[in-house]
């Protein structure tokens, strides 16, 4: 049983720590399997506090969105292959990314963002920067990928050539 | 506040001159959220992937899961190919060679892959390694519809045979055989084969010639629209434990056959449910008539020597009214039936 008005100490790998109340980091598995482990009593206020490997800019994005989706169901529904769509990422998150998402930025937070709801466990929040990223790329050429990911060809001559042979079946 | 994840990747990148450091933080990613991200993109929107990076193109192939709308499988005399068609507009073509060269490519590029429907189209002169890729190709792939047509002149009967007694596909549904190949040596055993499938629901037969010809064979309850001939189906009923097929083309003798076989088998469960044309119905009662070791009651026909068994018939006939179903199974003493 989680109480809404436990709250849980979070320290950050910057050294910085925050306060948050349960019915926020019941949303990371991390950070429940923490509170888990230290096996005290659900009434035994403060706790001790749970040390996350993320730093203190990151986990106020986190936080952030935490907030506003502190009444989503848990667990967090598993889509199977069909379901799966990335043009269904609610208003207010498209909103959120797009605060921090910019140009300058270059998917900087974003990487960071996804790598901490990773490290914390947040599906909802993986499944959905996933989707931000996913939408980036999707119907873009392997140029324009390159360019997004800011990645470079770092394939051999040869095997450019053994991919050029088995993509000449790719047609559209 | 700078970022830690920043940092090291920015320290990265001004402490090595190397091409490696180069790369985008896309790559620190472990392969599990990329692959995360790669699952929102469908089966053409990935197919820049395998370009992007070495990283790029070897999760794009673990991941597998492709799904095509229709693969075709075409060898014959004017094209040696495969076709895969996706559920938006874009289709794969792809050369088989006799060399093999994709022997590597197909099994990866079809990981765990599903296909609606899956069309195998076989012609005389096909090359020897065809056949392999297909059986790659049938062994990565889950699909619900297969067809199959190939010339009854090659032994691609022989390699079906093969594929299909050492891999009971589950996932296959529904499976159609074009009326051609089943004169080839193995259809027999093929049909065999095909029954004993899982989850086979329908096995149909094509015979574009002869559309209006109700020829059906049944398994379990549903039914399954098929040609059998005599010889066919009683190979069918003697392998079979338990088999029901309909509009079958034999004779009353046949069905007496039928009949005995299931009379001979020690196994309580054997049960054949047949659907024939009136006139085999008939003449099997007729032929039972003359001999003594059978007894007669109405429409019911007994055997209490080797075991019990009884074939009763069933007057419910099909739209075209010239089918009778014959129910062949084993009764106890009492003459209720051993398994129901």
């Amino acid at each position: 049983r989680i109480y809404p008005l436990m709250r849980v100490t979070l320290t950050t790998s910057d050294g910085a720590s925050v306060t948050v109340s349960r019915q926020l980091t019941k949303h990371s598995g991390f950070i429940e399997k923490a509170i888990t482990d230290m096996a005290v009593d659900d009434n035994a206020v403060p706790l001790s506090a749970v040390a996350v490997d993320v730093d203190d800019a990151t986990l106020k994005l986190v936080i952030e969105w935490l907030t506003e989706h502190r009444d989503d169901a848990l667990p967090y529904p598993e889509k199977t292959d069909e379901e799966r769509r990335a043009d269904d990422i609610p208003a207010w998150d498209q909103a959120f990314v797009q605060k921090w998402d910019t140009k300058e930025d270059q998917q900087q937070t974003l990487y960071a963002v996804i790598t901490a709801a990773d490290k914390l466990d947040i599906k909802g929040l993986l499944d959905m920067t996933c989707k931000t990223l996913a939408n980036k790329i999707n119907g873009k050429t392997v140029e324009e990928m390159r360019e997004i990911l800011q990645l470079e060809c770092d394939f051999t001559e040869e095997e450019l050539a053994e991919i050029r042979k088995e993509n000449a079946w790719c047609e559209n | 506040a700078q970022i830690s994840f920043l940092n090291y990747f920015n320290n990265r990148r001004s402490s090595s001159s190397s091409k490696d450091s180069e790369m985008g933080p896309i790559l620190e990613l472990p392969d599990d959220i990329l692959i995360i991200i790669f699952e929102n993109l469908s089966t053409i929107e990935r197919v820049p992937l395998g370009s992007v990076s070495k990283k790029f193109r070897r999760i794009d192939f673990e991941m597998g899961k492709r799904s095509f709308d229709k693969l075709q499988v075409e060898m014959t005399d004017d094209s040696n190919k495969i076709e895969a068609y996706t559920t938006s507009s874009g289709y794969y073509s792809l050369e088989i060679t006799p060399d093999g060269r994709f022997g590597n490519f197909i099994p990866k590029f079809f990981k765990d892959a599903t296909a609606s429907g899956f069309f195998l189209q076989v012609g005389k002169n096909r090359e020897g390694p065809s056949a392999e890729s297909v059986s790659l190709l049938f062994h990565s792939l889950s699909c619900e519809t297969l067809y199959i047509n190939f010339d009854s002149s090659t032994d691609f009967s022989h390699f079906l045979l093969r594929f299909f007694t050492n891999e009971r596909k589950s996932d296959l549904k529904t499976l159609y055989l074009h009326w051609e190949s089943l004169k080839s040596q193995d259809s027999n055993r093929l049909l065999v084969a095909f029954l004993q499938l899982p989850n086979l629901e329908f096995l149909g037969l094509m015979n574009p010639d002869e559309i209006e010809e109700p020829i059906e064979v049944v398994k379990d309850d549903d039914p399954l629209s098929f040609g059998l001939n005599g010889s066919m189906m009683l190979h069918v009923v003697s392998t079979a434990l338990d088999c029901y097929l309909s509009s079958i083309h034999c004779t009353g003798e046949e069905l007496l056959c039928a009949f005995e076989i299931v009379c001979e088998s020690n196994l309580d469960s054997k049960k054949a449910k047949l659907e024939v044309l009136d006139s085999a119905a008939d003449d099997l009662f007729d032929l039972a008539h003359a001999k003594e070791k059978f007894q007669i009651v109405g429409r019911i026909l007994f055997d209490y020597t080797r075991g019990y068994a009884l074939a009763a018939l069933d007057n419910t006939k099909d739209a075209t009214g010239r089918c009778t179903c014959v129910t062949m199974f084993k009764i106890d003493a009492n003459g209720d039936p051993v398994d129901l």
